[in-house]
């Protein structure tokens, strides 16, 4: 090899080396920017960031993130809730500024885990016939609590029905008992509240099942398609009422970030997903938690309306990978 | 050769002993001296042991009560001044100012007297759920605004991380101890440090009288991560004291420390330094104490008459409300119970008006050693030079009385009686003089216990009546 190519490759490599440094000190930068979201607003307050003020509202600022050096301030009457990467705080009225530190470290908090899950934004793959999205159909291996189970799908169009029914692991069916072929539904109804299904489930929990079930949809062109879920057993649940009673005691937007968590901790994708449109109602032009939500559409497959909420996000905010 | 010098002569030779008689004293000296040195050394391991022992620590600690109160304060205008804010909400009350706005107030009332700085004996630590209703992000902000510089204390995460103290980094300079040490009250925190000494060296080396020669520790202290230094609310706040005094360095530290480090956890090199406040100031802190009134939408300073004000100062914010506080302690040296603010403020005006040092360990025991062998020596060089001289010998007990009165005289002077002037908090003076007390009572019985050991011993191998017929 000639001593100019030698020399070439060993730049390319310096350059390479540089850019990769550059990009990874650039990343840290980034990680480290996130500092918080606020969660609760009340009153006037405003966002400095760099130059320019904006006026907080829960309507838009509802769980939207702070970076490191985000100046917050309320008018009088006004206040905000702030949950830090580290701790919650609150910000009275004041004339004067105050400026978001940098994390000390995690929470230890019972928002340990919801706040540090706010910063983590995934969506799932999708597809099935029938557009069913609760039980989630996103392949991460949903879960259903049988007492809320919901059967939930895209409304249609065009008119035709769907058949729906429930089996175990072994093929024996658990919904409908008394009809092989399963529930015939209108597709343009776009959900199915069961209160034979959702006895079966919990009877089927009793008698200590556990093993996953299936949902399979067919459309009257012949189409099948099955969804796998599992049921959350009693003492999941048990657990999961008490998180739920902590999430209540927090302000705003919190409630229902820290009810989307935990219930996501158990799979209860659908759920969370519910959670999320519940905060949208207060903060419904929140491009964060617009982004959250699509995230958790995805994992349920709920694909129709992850297009809603990617259309309706505010210019230049990319939904989520 | 003339009558008168023959008279004299023999006169001389007359009171002059014989050389035998010389020679037997000699030896009851030499004995005497090593039998008084080895009394010495039984007595010092006596008392050493003593100190180990439960009413030895409680003797000690009524001897440093009995020292501190010869402690006297001299100046007209203290330089610490306390401001009792017992009046003010802890938690957020309808129709009232937020906490966190009251103390707002009542620090902007402050810092119009112009102090030198402010501290708040408050734990602003954050807990697991967040900032309490006083601290957090945007009370930071407005203290680290003021033209004052203010320190706000840290209790629960003092052992922490630095960026732990206050929640966040940024807020680390902030940040001054309140922890005040349950299990020994006559110790106040200086530092809580975690690996390199450097740093805390540095901060407290002008006010505390040493010379921080450690610059290579500095460095690794600005060079390491985990190196860090929490100061006491007290050296935080003396530190910003424009009229102190740079004490400088008199004294070896190996005999005299103005300060001691404990090593509180291994595993992450946690080390706190302790140092000996004056409590003397502590009534007149009280006397003096100001006072924030709070009204529904405001706070005002009601300055206590005896101040003029308090310009220039260290002012400590704190409950001073006895019944209010669970923060209180028994404070030397009546040990009367009183809210933690009086022990910083103590503290803070012992590190401005010039350290309390304590004698170290081993200069204790050398001190011990040192008085009880010049004492015998003293007596031994005495006996020694009228050996020869007089025909009686020299009454050695009553001279060892003599110069053990006069080293006991030395000793409490230095130990208790010049103690505000010394600074040196010598607390088992009183001992040391018992111990030399005792040497003297014992030394004559010892002594003749030794001769008759000595004679007995003679006796057992000699026949003196066979040479006395021969």
């Amino acid at each position: 090899m000639s001593k100019p190519r030698i020399w070439t490759i060993l730049i390319a490599l310096l350059g390479v080396m540089m850019l990769s440094l550059a990009a990874s000190g650039q990343n840290k930068r980034e990680e480290a920017e996130d500092a918080g979201f606020i969660s609760q607003v009340k009153g006037t307050c405003w966002l400095q960031r760099g130059t320019s003020n904006v006026q907080i509202t829960l309507r838009k600022f509802g769980g939207a993130e702070l970076r490191v050096g985000d100046k917050l301030r309320c008018d009088k009457g006004g206040s905000l809730v702030v949950e830090l990467r580290s701790l919650q705080t609150t910000i009275e009225p004041s004339d004067r500024w105050t400026t978001i530190p940098r994390a000390s470290g995690s929470r230890k908090d019972a928002m340990a885990g919801p706040v540090d899950d706010w910063f983590k934004l995934a969506g799932a793959v999708r597809g099935l016939p029938g557009g069913v999205y609760s039980p989630p159909s996103g392949g991460y291996g949903s879960a259903v609590w049988p007492d809320h189970f919901v059967i939930r799908w895209v409304p249609r169009k065009t008119a035709q029905d769907l058949w729906l029914r429930i089996r175990d692991q072994s093929g024996t069916q658990l919904w409908p008992q008394d009809n092989e072929q399963g529930i015939k539904v209108p597709s343009t109804a776009g959900e199915l509240i069961s209160k034979e299904a959702r006895q079966a489930l919990s009877k089927y929990r009793q008698t200590g099942g556990r093993e996953p079930l299936t949902l399979v949809i067919v459309d009257s062109k012949g189409n099948e398609g099955d969804i796998e879920f599992s049921i959350v057993s009693e003492q999941d649940e048990e657990t999961l009422e008490k998180e739920l009673r902590v999430c209540s005691d927090q302000p705003g937007v919190m409630t229902y970030i820290c009810r989307a968590y935990y219930l996501r901790q158990l799979k209860l994708y659908a759920e969370a997903a519910d959670e999320y449109e519940a905060a949208l109602k207060l903060a419904p032009d929140s491009g964060d938690l617009q982004l959250h939500a699509i995230a958790a559409h995805r994992f349920t497959g709920n694909y129709a309306r992850e297009q809603e909420l990617v259309r309706r996000l505010p210019s230049g905010t990319t939904p989520p990978e | 050769m003339p009558a008168t010098a023959q008279n004299q002569s023999r006169l001389k030779s007359g009171r002059r002993p014989r050389k035998g008689v010389v020679k037997e004293r000699r030896r009851r000296i030499a004995l005497d001296l090593g039998v008084g040195l080895l009394l010495t050394l039984a007595l010092l391991l006596v008392k050493l042991f003593f100190e180990t022992t439960t009413p030895g620590k409680l003797l000690d600690g009524m001897l440093y009560c009995w020292i501190q109160t010869r402690l006297s304060v001299d100046e007209q205008k203290l330089p610490v001044a306390v401001v009792d804010i017992s009046k003010l909400d802890s938690d957020a009350r309808p129709g009232r100012l937020t906490p966190r706005a009251q103390l707002e107030r009542l620090i902007d009332a402050i810092v119009k007297q112009e102090p030198a700085a402010i501290g708040i004996d408050i734990d602003f630590s954050p807990l697991d759920e967040g900032w309490t209703a006083r601290s957090g992000p945007q009370f930071f902000d407005y203290v680290r605004q003021l033209s004052v510089p203010v320190y706000l204390g840290v209790d629960r995460s003092r052992y922490g991380e630095a960026a732990e103290w206050l929640g966040a980094e940024d807020y680390q300079n902030l940040a001054g101890n309140i922890a005040i040490p349950t299990d020994d009250n006559r110790e106040m925190p200086l530092w809580i440090r975690r690996g390199s000494s450097g740093s805390c060296f540095h901060l407290a080396a002008d006010l505390l009288g040493f010379r921080s020669n450690s610059e290579a520790e500095e460095k690794n202290a600005a060079a390491g991560a985990n190196a860090s230094c929490l100061p006491a609310m007290n050296l935080a706040l003396a530190r910003k004291y424009p009229r102190r005094k740079q004490h400088t360095v008199h004294w070896p530290s190996s005999l005299l420390r103005p300060f001691h480090e404990e090593l509180i956890d291994k595993s992450s090199e946690v080390f706190a330094g302790f140092f000996l406040p004056d409590y003397s100031v502590a009534k007149y802190l009280w006397e003096q104490t100001s006072t924030a009134v709070v009204s529904d939408n405001d706070v005002q300073l009601a300055v206590n008459a005896s101040l003029t004000g308090l310009k220039g100062r260290i002012v400590l914010l704190g409950n001073t409300a006895w019944d209010k506080t669970l923060d209180k302690y028994p404070i030397p040296p009546w040990q009367k119970e009183v809210p933690g603010v009086y022990f910083h403020a103590c503290a803070a005006y012992t590190l401005i008006k010039g350290p309390l040092v304590e004698v170290t360990e081993g200069a204790r025991v050398g001190l011990d050693l040192l008085l009880a062998t010049v004492i015998l020596l003293g007596v031994s060089w005495l006996r020694l030079h009228y050996a020869a001289r007089t025909k009686d010998g020299v009454a050695a007990h009553r001279v060892h009385f003599v110069f053990t009165s006069l080293a006991l005289v030395v000793v409490l002077a230095f130990g208790y009686g010049f103690v505000q002037y010394t600074r040196v908090l010598w607390t088992d003076s009183l001992l040391v003089a018992a111990v030399l007390f005792f040497h003297t009572l014992l030394a004559r019985h010892v002594e003749n216990f030794a001769n008759w050991v000595g004679a007995r011993w003679h006796g057992m191998w000699f026949d003196e009546r066979k040479e006395g017929r021969r």
